[in-house]
């Protein structure tokens, strides 16, 4: 209790008063700072030359000229959206930003810019009209792992059978494969897929499931600039600017376009600054616990084939033949003297070069067993090497089988001396855990990751997640501890 | 611009990358040390007046070594906004290293001070000496060659960490990697090239901890 306490006192200083720029600071240094993702294409991403492009791109630079201002792009991913607006890091931000009431508590929303339909993609194989149709057992419906509309589909759609993929393309594929009959997503950002597969006869549903907005975020109670934008947003779309650029970056019009209505109803804001709100986090913690589960589930995995990797490579280092010690040496050094991400790096994104296609999952999983393994190996070495020749010798001489002297003189000793490193280690598997996240696996960081996305409490969701942790970490280690000394008399530190 | 890893451009990048990563290990590694070092005696010192300090740098401790680096780093860049809105990401990074580092470096230096054997310090408090002075004239010059090897292995480690940085978009050695890929290297060539410099940086650096490791320990047992 008092820890978190008082990590709440340490994180309540955030609430310090916003520092965003207001219009005339922003003129005045003649840059108005824009937030993009970069690795969102055609939206935004890094065309050849390293510079960042799309239809985001282009929307901030025409703004930019309508105020009169330079465009500076800033590279934001999308849970630092709401931070760097609230600091001024950044003024505006972009990225298919969806406005919901949720977010309108944290931050100030432009008039839409574009919208998106939830619509349904499929093919001449499946003869139905309207998504309601689709509502039926025999039909599978893909999606990617992670995105809103699976817990949208859960509602609208429950029946049918669900295929969950990693990427935007591998959704559009597993339709052309047969493997999934359709895909209910945001139908701009995936129709563009379809051209890889023209063989296929595809079609997009008349009427979507749903229209969300999106609009461009400001920090909060930042008037005179929110109306400037609103102004030259809204001229930008009578004059048909959004239309003609939205047609370049998609090669087709808007699905649901913004409507004049829209551009008419501008909401102002009054509240100011940073409030804390612990309730969206609160209510995911279910969430959150079903990926300290999966954060488990890989460190165990690491931690068991790793021990049998360390183990082979421990002997083959005592007693192997001089290649075997050559072999196993070589392996400890490579890993040990290299970072797991990177090797990670190479497993997920290099195997597919020779053909080997990993799951995330499996990449990680493999990866960190690798890594320990070698750092297992490290300890095991140690915990034979404690074993006194003097002993071996005391055993040989009062008769004890081969047998006999690894169980009652060996073993007792390795174990009490490996025991706590490995049960150390067995921490910082589960802490090394979350490096998954960064390859789209929902353990507890990547689904803390996915929560900030979704509602932009970050510093709350990751308050919470840290807490987590040290909760899931302490106790393993008791639990260690106690298994330690009644099973194997390992005494306390 | 796929085609030479090793146009004077492309090494003139990794190099650059490649000081960040040295960068945040070694000013967050030696700042940590510090702080490290007086969160550990602080944590050895008996006064009742000084209690609450030693509870909080034990919750300290306990909480850092428990929260992935990750997180750490995450947490760091959101808090830092509300001080700091200017600061670049490195120094975003350093900071969470710095924390990070601090974490594990009270409990070596723990471990160092509590290997110097009771009585000496029982009989340095019977002949009169200080507190400060015990500390400095007995605990202190037994405890380093115990506190400097694991120190030194521990820094050596924090340099393959630091890859974690590239999820902020700190420019150093994995993020290099992945804008070399972004760029049209191959993927093998290049997180290949950055995990050959990092075995570069951190073998060498590796045998020297050890080689201190043997050279102090020989200096214990004259």
């Amino acid at each position: 209790m008092m820890l978190l306490r008082l990590l709440l006192a340490v994180l309540l200083l955030w609430a310090a008063p916003a520092v965003a720029r207001d219009l005339d600071a922003i003129r005045q240094s003649g840059v108005l700072r824009v937030g993009v993702n970069p690795n969102f294409p055609p939206m935004s991403s890094y065309g050849d030359g390293g510079t960042l492009q799309g239809f985001d791109v282009n929307v901030a630079r025409e703004l930019g000229r309508r105020l009169g201002v330079r465009v500076e792009l800033v590279p934001t991913e999308a849970a630092s959206r709401v931070p760097f607006l609230v600091s001024g890091r950044i003024d505006l931000s972009l990225g298919a930003l969806t406005i919901t009431p949720e977010r309108r508590a944290l931050i100030d929303f432009s008039v839409p810019l574009h919208s998106e339909a939830m619509g349904v993609i499929t093919t001449s194989r499946l003869p139905v009209r309207d998504w309601r149709e689709l509502n039926r057992a025999d039909i599978t419906l893909v999606n990617m792992r992670g995105n809103q509309s699976v817990s949208v589909l859960a509602e609208k759609l429950p029946r049918p059978q669900r295929l969950l993929v990693d990427g935007n393309a591998d959704t559009i594929r597993a339709i052309a494969q047969g493997r999934a009959d359709a895909l209910v997503e945001n139908v701009d950002f995936f129709i563009g897929f379809t051209k890889n597969y023209p063989d296929v006869r595809w079609r997009v549903l008349p009427e979507p499931i749903f229209t969300a907005w999106c609009g461009i975020g400001l920090a909060k109670g930042n008037e005179p600039l929110r109306v400037a934008v609103d102004a030259a947003l809204s001229a930008m779309h009578r004059d048909g600017s959004v239309d003609r650029l939205w047609r370049d970056a998609y090669g087709a019009a808007m699905t649901v376009p913004v409507s004049e209505d829209q551009l008419k109803r501008t909401a102002a804001s009054t509240q100011t600054g940073y409030r804390f709100d612990w309730q969206p986090v609160i209510t995911a913690l279910p969430y959150l616990a079903g990926g300290a589960v999966i954060s488990l589930q890989i460190a165990l995995i690491a931690f068991w084939a790793g021990a049998v990797i360390g183990l082979a490579a421990a002997l083959a280092r005592l007693n192997g033949s001089p290649i075997a010690r050559r072999v196993a040496g070589a392996y400890v050094s490579a890993v040990t003297n290299t970072p797991a991400l990177v090797q990670i790096f190479l497993l997920y994104y290099a195997l597919p070069e020779i053909g080997v296609m990993l799951p995330a999952f499996v990449a990680v999983t493999l990866g960190l067993t690798l890594n320990a393994g070698a750092y297992l190996s490290d300890i095991l070495r140690g915990g034979i090497n404690s074993v006194r020749q003097s002993e071996l010798d005391a055993a040989e001489v009062l008769g004890l089988s081969r047998l006999d002297k690894l169980r009652h003189v060996m073993l007792p000793h390795i174990v009490r001396t490996v025991y706590r490193p490995l049960a150390n280690f067995f921490i910082v598997l589960v802490l090394g855990s979350s490096m998954a996240a960064l390859f789209g696996v929902e353990e507890l960081t990547g689904r803390a990751i996915n929560i900030s996305t979704a509602n932009l409490r970050t510093i709350e969701t990751f308050a919470v997640t840290g807490l987590i942790y040290i909760g899931l970490t302490l106790i393993a280690s008791a639990l260690l501890a106690l298994a330690g000394r009644t099973m194997f008399g390992v005494r306390r530190a | 611009m796929s085609g030479d890893l090793f146009s004077p451009e492309t090494l003139a990048f990794l190099a650059a990358a490649l000081g960040r990563t040295l960068w945040m290990t070694f000013i967050g590694c030696t700042i940590g040390f510090v702080i490290g070092m007086v969160l550990a005696i602080l944590r050895r010192t008996r006064a009742p007046l000084l209690a609450p300090l030693r509870w909080a740098a034990a919750l300290y401790v306990e909480t850092f070594r428990r929260i992935p680096f990750l997180v750490i780093l995450i947490l760091v860049l959101f808090s830092v906004q509300a001080f700091a809105p200017d600061l670049s990401l490195l120094g975003i990074a350093t900071i969470a290293v710095t924390l990070a580092a601090t974490a594990y470096l009270t409990e070596i230096v723990g471990a160092g001070l509590d290997a110097v054997p009771r009585p000496q310090i029982e009989s340095a408090e019977v002949l009169g000496l200080s507190w400060f002075d015990t500390l400095r004239h007995v605990v202190l010059p037994q405890a380093w060659s115990v506190i400097l090897p694991p120190a030194a292995a521990f820094m050596v480690m924090f340099v393959k960490d630091t890859a974690l940085a590239s999820h902020l978009g700190v420019v150093e050695l994995a993020f290099a990697g992945k804008i070399l890929v972004n760029k049209g290297f191959s993927p093998l060539a290049g997180f290949g090239a950055v995990l050959v410099l990092y075995a570069l940086i951190s073998w060498p650096l590796g045998r020297i901890a050890s080689s201190l490791e043997s050279r102090l320990a020989a200096s214990r047992h004259r």
